[in-house]
């Protein structure tokens, strides 16, 4: 199981830990920036502009998932799945068995839309509970540890109110901490927004948010990660630069000298 | 002794996690680099050379015309891409966009090891004077002290390439901070 727990013990070797169990992303650079991983049923906002490497990154969590033996579902909104998977990064440890065996589903949210005749436009408080309900559903049926939303900012499009979503994040957030899945939720941020969420309202719902950006350096564009918040563990807020690879996503340090 | 033998003389014994800094003179340049290639030739070790001085072809051509074997070599080509001339098509080369994206160094150094699980990686850095054309002393502080700290806790080595004609103070400042010994070689 990829779990770890922070475990403190007295002198006669009973437990004093007070930290949550973790559920390791297997990049192992994050997993180090995260004190261990992400707490388990967390839901973590994962924020940031385009080709920033958000759907690689929450690809390979569930595929490191999959490798531990946890069920993993990726709910789309943006890409059928058949091109996410062709534009997907090569990895050295995916196989389509995953996907065969079940380990790894991939739901096209507008086939949940047209289930529910949901009305794409405006959904109503109730579209937003039968969402949420079969989002959950989905959830139960696959036996998902882990969950990635792509992305949040599109589902927002069919909601006109800030209550709506806040609702929508609130219950989602409920239903998959109490179903015991540990959650992605990708937010898409343009160059002009200042906060860490399209409206404002995701960042202050999540358990945590991981910002990822781009940063250009004299010329030279690195794609970063810093962890802002994290409930449940003590992690680094310093910012990374990052790699995605074949062997998966690779994290260094951001070299700070830069900035003279 | 011939340099490249030096070289190996020198470097064959080094203990997993070290570091050494090889301060060497411009004319015996390419018979460092053949006794580094050398190295490697019991395959239980992967040579990765961050290039950063000449292109990895100029090394690979010149390793070809004097019977090296390169094939255990990995490069990571930091100056090719930068001048947008015709490159390497090798497999073992890797580009880095500019010399001064260090942190992608890094980066590659770390791909390129997890590629060859088992194998003991030498990381060399050719070389300190050439990288600091392009970064100032600061940021090449930061990028060896991580560099080589995280190569440490890896069991890998490192090899740290430094011209003798165009030492500082700066220099050789910065490589007693990050070497456990500094071989010198050239200079009859």
């Amino acid at each position: 199981m990829s779990l770890t727990k922070e475990e403190r013990r007295d002198g006669n070797g009973h437990s004093l830990s007070i930290g949550r169990e973790k559920c390791l992303t297997g990049i192992e650079g994050l997993d180090n920036v995260l004190g261990g991983g992400i707490p388990r049923n967390n839901t973590v906002l994962l924020t940031g502009n385009c080709g920033t490497g958000k759907t690689s990154l929450s690809l390979e969590f569930l595929l490191h998932g999959a490798l531990e033996g946890e069920n993993g579902l990726y709910l789309s909104v943006t890409e059928p799945y058949e091109k996410l998977i062709a534009n997907m990064i090569p990895y050295d440890f995916f196989t389509r068995d995953m996907i065969k065996s079940g380990k790894l589903t991939f739901i096209d949210m507008t086939a949940i839309y047209e289930r529910f005749g949901f009305n794409r436009d405006r959904m109503t408080i109730e579209d937003v509970d039968l969402l949420v309900s079969a989002i959950g559903d989905l959830t139960t049926e696959t036996s998902a540890r882990r969950l990635v939303i792509d992305s949040i900012t599109s589902v927002a499009y069919q909601l006109d109110t800030q209550e709506k979503l806040r609702n929508m994040l609130l219950s989602l957030s409920k239903t998959l901490s109490g179903l015991g899945a540990t959650s992605l939720i990708i937010s898409e941020l343009t160059a002009a927004d200042t906060s860490y969420s399209k409206y404002g309202v995701e960042e202050a719902i999540a358990d945590g948010v991981i910002l990822m950006g781009n940063l250009e350096r004299n010329g030279d564009l690195l794609r970063t990660l810093q962890v802002i918040k994290m409930r449940g563990t003590s992690h680094s807020r310093a910012k990374y630069v990052l790699d995605l690879t074949t062997a998966g996503t690779l994290l260094v340090p951001l070299l700070k000298g830069g900035s003279s | 002794m011939e340099p490249s033998q030096l070289v190996m003389e020198e470097l064959r014994d080094m203990e997993p996690s070290s570091s050494v800094s090889l301060e060497i003179e411009t004319d015996v340049y390419f018979d460092v680099i053949k006794g580094l290639m050398n190295l490697v030739e019991d395959g239980k070790s992967q040579l990765v050379y961050v290039a950063s001085t000449v292109p990895a072809e100029a090394i690979i051509n010149a390793m070809e015309m004097i019977g090296v074997n390169h094939h255990g070599v990995k490069f990571i080509d930091c100056v090719s891409n930068m001048m947008t001339g015709p490159q390497s098509r090798s497999e073992n080369v890797i580009f880095i966009e500019s010399p001064t994206m260090l942190e992608n160094i890094m980066l590659k150094v770390e791909f390129l090891r997890r590629k060859s699980p088992g194998m003991r990686s030498i990381v060399v850095v050719d070389s300190v004077n050439t990288l600091h054309i392009h970064n100032g002393w600061k940021i090449m502080g930061e990028f060896l002290h991580i560099l080589v700290n995280n190569l440490r806790a890896r069991g890998s080595v490192t090899l740290i390439i430094s011209i003798k004609e165009q030492q500082s103070q700066e220099a050789n400042t910065l490589l007693g901070l990050v070497s456990d010994r500094i071989v010198k070689i050239g200079g009859g």
